[in-house]
This record gives C-alpha cells, sequence and structure tokens, in this order.
C-alpha cells in the first residue's frame, strides 16, 4: 500500500519530464546561469552605479586602462566603461525581450492562420514570408530603419520584422499537422468559433516550438540590433549600448590607443547572445525532444 | 527534372514582384525628396520642380512603379545621386570584390568546418568533440564587426602581419591592372602581386567566415552521427572495411546533403550580410556601397543594390535545391 501511495505522488507531469530533461543538459544549466547572472546585472546596475549617459564625463580621466578602481578603463570622455556595460545589458535585454516577443506574436498569429484557414489566406501569407525571406536579414533590417530613421525603438522594430518569417513557417506547419486531428473535428463540430480554435487548441501545441526558437531568437535579435547600432542606425549616442559604444570606438579610431573601449562591449555582446543560444539548446532537450539528434 | 526547373523558376515572379513590391515602397516611404537631396541646398524651388518633373516624381504613384519595373526588366538602375555614375556600371565594378570575399570565407569555413565537424562525430564525446561543439556554439554567438576589429587589433596593429584593410597594398596599386575584378585571379595572371592580395584577403575572409564555419561544424558532426549510426555502415564494418573507408568512402558521402544545403544557404547570406565586414577592412564591394547609399541618401544605389542581393540570393537558394537532384538520386521531381 505505501509503495502505490509512493508511485502516484511521483506522477511524470509533461512539466516534471520536461523539467528533468532540462537539467540533464550541460548547455541548458550553463545558459540558465548566464542568462540569470545578465539579467542580475541589468537589475542591479542602477542600484551598485547609478548612472546618467548624459552627463556623466570626467575630462581629467580620458583613456584610462583597466585598473583595480575602473575595472573597465575609461573611454574618450572619460566615462567608465565598466558603468556603462553594465547598463548596457539593460537596453540590451529589454530589445532582444520586446524584439522577439513582438515577431512571435505577430508570426505565430499569421502562421495559425495560415495553416488552419489554408485557401487564398495561406497563399498570401506564404507570399509575403518568401519575400522576407529574400532578403539577407541585415540588409532587410537596414532597409527598414532607413526608412523609420535611425534610432533604438525602429532598429527594435526592424530587427522584429526580419524574424516574423520564422515564426510564421513554424506555427503554419504545427496548424497544418494538428487541424486535422479528432480533438480539433470536435470542437468545430461542438461549434466552437475560429478564433476560440486558433487561440485555446492550436496555440498550445505551437508553443513548445516557439518557445525553444524564441530563446534563440533573443541572442539573434541582441546581435542584429547591436549590429545596427555599430553601423549608426540603432541606438544613438550617449546611450551606453553595446554596439553604439563599438561604434563610438570604431569610427573615431580611439579603438587604437583604447583597445578597452572596443574589448568589453563587445565582449558582452558575445556572452548575451552565448547564454540564450545555449538555454535554447537546454530548452530544445526539454520541449522537443524528437528534434535533437 | 526540367519540369522542375520550370516550375521552380516560374514560382519565382510572384516573389520578384514582390521584392520590387517592397523595394519601391522602400524608396517611396524613405523621409525626403530624392530632387532636393541631389540638388543639395543651393536649389531653387523651380530647379526642384524641374527635376521631380524629369524623374517623374511628379507622376501617380502606380505609374511610377510601372516605369520602375520598365526600367529595371531592361536592366537600367539609373545613375547614382551621389556620383552622377550609373548604377549597373557601378554594380559590375563593385560585385566581384564582394563575391571575391565571400568565396574565400566560404573557403575558410569549408576546409576547417566540414573536416571539424567530422572530427568531432567519429570521436564522440571525445576532447575533440567538445572543443568542437564549444568552438561551434562561441561561432555562432560571435558579433562579426567585434571579431573582426578584435583579429585587426591583434594582427594588423599590434603583431603587423597582416595588412588592416583595403584589398591592395598602395605600392601594389601602383602596377595593377584588373582585369575581371577578381584581385586573387587578376595576381596570378599577371603574376604579380598574389602574396599581396592574398594577405589582404586573408582577415576579412576569416572574420565573414566565423559564423558559417560554426554552423558548418555543428551540421557536419549532426549528420555525420546520423549516418554512422545507419545499418549500412554497421555492415561496412562487418565486412572488415578500415575505418578510413567506412568514414570516407560510406559515410561522408551521404553525410554531404544537409552540408551542402547549409554551404548554398551561408553563401547567400554572406553576399549580402558582408556589409559588416566590407565596413569594418574598407573593403570596396557591395555591401559598404550599400551602406554608403543609404547614408547618402542615394535612392538609385541602394535600390540597385538591394534588388541585385535579393536577386542573387533568391537565385543561389534555387540552385541549393536544384543540387539535391546531383547529391541524391532518390528524390524525384515531378
Amino acid at each position: 500500500m505505501a509503495a502505490t501511495a509512493t508511485a502516484t505522488s511521483r506522477v511524470e507531469t509533461p512539466t516534471r519530464m520536461a523539467l528533468k530533461r532540462f537539467m540533464k543538459s550541460t548547455s541548458g544549466k550553463i545558459g540558465l546561469v548566464m542568462a540569470t547572472f545578465l539579467v542580475l546585472v541589468a537589475l542591479l546596475a542602477p542600484v551598485f552605479r547609478p548612472y546618467n549617459p548624459a552627463t556623466d564625463r570626467d575630462f581629467l580621466n580620458i583613456k584610462k586602462p583597466p585598473s583595480a578602481e575602473r575595472l573597465f578603463g575609461t573611454d574618450n570622455l572619460g566615462r567608465d566603461v565598466f558603468t556603462r556595460v553594465i547598463h548596457g545589458s539593460r537596453i540590451s535585454l529589454q530589445v532582444g525581450l520586446v524584439a522577439v516577443g513582438l515577431s512571435l506574436t505577430i508570426g505565430t498569429l499569421l502562421g495559425l492562420m495560415a495553416g488552419y484557414f489554408r485557401g487564398g489566406l495561406e497563399v498570401f501569407i506564404g507570399w509575403i514570408t518568401d519575400i522576407l525571406l529574400a532578403f539577407p536579414s541585415t540588409l532587410l533590417a537596414i532597409a527598414i530603419v532607413a526608412v523609420l530613421g535611425s534610432n533604438l525603438t525602429n532598429a527594435m522594430i526592424a530587427v522584429s520584422v526580419t524574424q516574423i518569417p520564422i515564426y510564421i513557417r513554424l506555427a503554419r506547419s504545427v496548424a497544418l499537422s494538428v487541424r486535422e486531428l479528432e480533438f480539433i473535428q470536435a470542437a468545430t463540430a461542438l461549434g466552437a468559433p475560429n478564433r476560440r480554435i486558433l487561440l485555446r487548441h492550436l496555440l498550445p501545441n505551437a508553443l513548445p516550438p516557439v518557445i525553444v526558437q524564441a530563446t534563440l531568437s533573443i541572442g539573434t535579435a541582441t546581435l542584429e540590433t547591436a549590429a545596427l547600432g555599430f553601423l549608426g542606425l540603432g541606438a544613438q549616442p550617449p546611450a551606453p549600448e553595446w554596439g553604439a559604444m563599438l561604434s563610438d570606438a570604431f569610427r573615431q579610431g580611439h579603438w587604437l590607443d583604447a583597445p578597452w573601449m572596443m574589448v568589453f562591449p563587445g565582449f558582452f555582446i558575445l556572452l548575451t547572445v552565448l547564454a540564450f543560444n545555449l538555454l535554447g539548446d537546454g530548452l530544445r532537450d526539454a520541449l522537443d525532444p524528437r528534434a535533437n539528434k | 527534372m526540367w519540369a522542375y526547373v520550370a516550375r521552380r523558376l516560374l514560382g519565382l515572379i510572384p516573389v520578384l514582384f514582390g521584392i520590387s513590391l517592397l523595394v519601391f515602397g522602400f524608396l517611396r516611404a524613405i523621409p525626403g525628396d530624392p530632387a532636393v537631396v541631389m540638388l543639395g541646398e543651393r536649389g531653387t524651388p523651380e530647379q526642384v520642380e524641374a527635376l521631380r518633373e524629369k524623374l517623374g516624381l511628379n507622376r501617380p504613384i502606380p505609374e511610377q512603379y510601372l516605369i520602375f519595373v520598365g526600367q529595371l526588366l531592361q536592366g537600367d538602375l539609373g545613375r547614382s545621386t551621389f556620383s552622377l555614375l550609373e548604377v549597373r556600371s557601378l554594380l559590375i565594378a563593385k560585385w566581384p570584390a564582394t563575391f571575391e570575399l565571400a568565396v574565400a570565407a566560404m573557403l575558410v569555413a569549408i576546409l576547417i568546418g566540414v573536416p571539424l565537424g567530422i572530427l568531432a562525430a567519429v570521436r564522440k564525446n571525445s576532447i575533440w568533440d567538445n572543443l568542437a561543439t564549444s568552438f561551434a556554439l562561441i561561432g555562432v554567438s560571435l558579433p562579426v564587426f567585434w571579431l573582426g576589429l578584435m583579429l585587426v587589433y591583434l594582427f594588423a596593429v599590434n603583431l603587423q602581419w597582416l595588412p588592416s584593410g583595403g584589398r591592395l597594398s598602395v605600392e601594389a596599386d601602383a602596377f595593377f591592372r584588373p582585369v575581371t575584378g577578381f584581385y586573387v585571379l587578376d595576381s596570378l595572371l599577371q603574376r604579380s602581386g598574389v602574396a599581396d592580395v592574398l594577405s589582404h584577403l586573408v582577415l576579412p575572409a576569416v572574420t565573414l567566415g566565423t559564423i558559417p564555419l560554426a554552423i558548418l561544424t555543428r551540421i557536419t558532426r549532426s549528420a555525420m552521427l546520423e549516418v554512422l549510426s545507419q545499418d549500412y555502415v554497421r555492415t561496412a564494418r562487418a565486412k572488415g572495411q578500415t575505418e578510413r573507408v567506412v568514414i570516407w568512402r560510406h559515410a561522408l558521402k551521404n553525410a554531404l546533403l544537409p552540408v551542402v544545403t547549409i554551404i548554398g544557404l551561408q553563401f547567400g547570406t554572406l553576399l549580402g550580410g558582408a556589409i559588416l565586414t566590407e565596413t569594418i577592412f574598407s573593403w570596396p564591394g557591395i555591401g559598404s556601397w550599400i551602406y554608403e547609399g543609404i547614408i547618402n541618401r542615394d535612392y538609385p544605389v541602394v535600390q540597385g543594390g538591394v534588388v541585385f542581393v535579393a536577386l542573387v540570393f533568391v537565385l543561389i537558394n534555387l540552385l541549393v535545391d536544384l543540387s539535391y537532384a546531383l547529391l541524391d538520386p532518390r528524390i524525384q521531381y515531378r
């Protein structure tokens, strides 16, 4: 009797199984630790190092190399690179989350609709997808920013547009396979409205692959936004955005005599992207075990 | 097979139509009047009006679109509003630089990535496998522009082993006669400046090639692992074939299909995505040209460049699909 009791209390729910698989994945665990660290840095930056990018200048300490006092050195305006880099993580994480949230919402809905309704709508959405995929993503993002104007918000919008097709394709393929299953037919027979079928029945099935993709996309979005910042098409100075900091260092040649202005912002871009790529790998092992190997 | 090719080509038409719509829409939506930009600050309102008339900017939008497509179909891409040169001839002059860089980057990626992936798969879970997989993970996470700057700082500024940018050194430039625009080829034909050209190619190629290198390592590894677990590989081993023959003759051939797909797709991305690398290394290719076009509001340049890149991208993707037929006879085209 006691044995049955313990057995039932250890029922393997899907969540618990996924959690188990996630904890078995080395890359997932490393990614989780790194991402948590970055989120903490972003949250605590204003507590440890209150900072105003517009006024923080110290002309007596220009281009000082890294030291115990100034971990990452100072830049051409005497600003503390460490402070700017940790405040940059606030911008990058926000951008990553918002850009991915936008493309995920729009792309998933369009994809589900295409796969469920089929017909002309599917052809039309497929056409839009093909067109968006006909441009290398960096180029498309640059073109969009050229139209909207160069600032961080527009860079974010541009990056999210380039990612929409991925979600359309993912969600559409899920909708195509699920719509033929009995429970959807049952829901239709019961007179469930289309909106309910889409959101209550199709969406939950599309979520696991979409979540995995979204985690990986945060890395890509961070990278692309920083690239736009580097080209001067994203965040504008004096914002401590990593790409814009690199652009400052590169364009005015400061990186030649003060390489720390270039090394640290770039290293943090790498850390952030790596963290979310690892986390995404772990989540794939957990949520989508068939996709791997 | 030919029917399949024809159908795929027909299928391109709506995509090309969409690309033209999008590019046209982008250019009309960019703030600022091209006529004002062309004339600069000294243009009088009358001159601006006359130029608008001449450029057809006063006509209704649908008519402007039809004119745009008509010119596009004739290969007429207009003139740069900045240099007043023909966009088409600029494009012809610029693309060899980008193409050469992309080929070099792809070579770096293939020559290192594929063997590394094979090694990782054959020695699964060994230190080599761990190194290769970690390297691949870091590679896809690297910001290309940062990597480029780091490489220049290390190898050009500090060690001074390699040049920091451009395609030729100033001294070599005086004697160099570009014929094809592909400098490696040109220097081989002239039997001079080969070392100079190649040394300029190394850092940009490594920078641009790192991401495809990382992706190729990953894909090759997983494709090889998949193939190595197949029955026919076990049979080959059971027959007493040496491990080398099993890997190179039996396994690799079948693992190549996904690898070739990725090579093709990445090559397309390289051609268009070279903007960052070209900017860092002052590489006079299409990427840096389009970027300058955007900064200068040089619409015909942006338009011509973007259309060209999108076209090449779409065609390469098509070629990748078609190359399946050659690599895998099981795939039927109906």
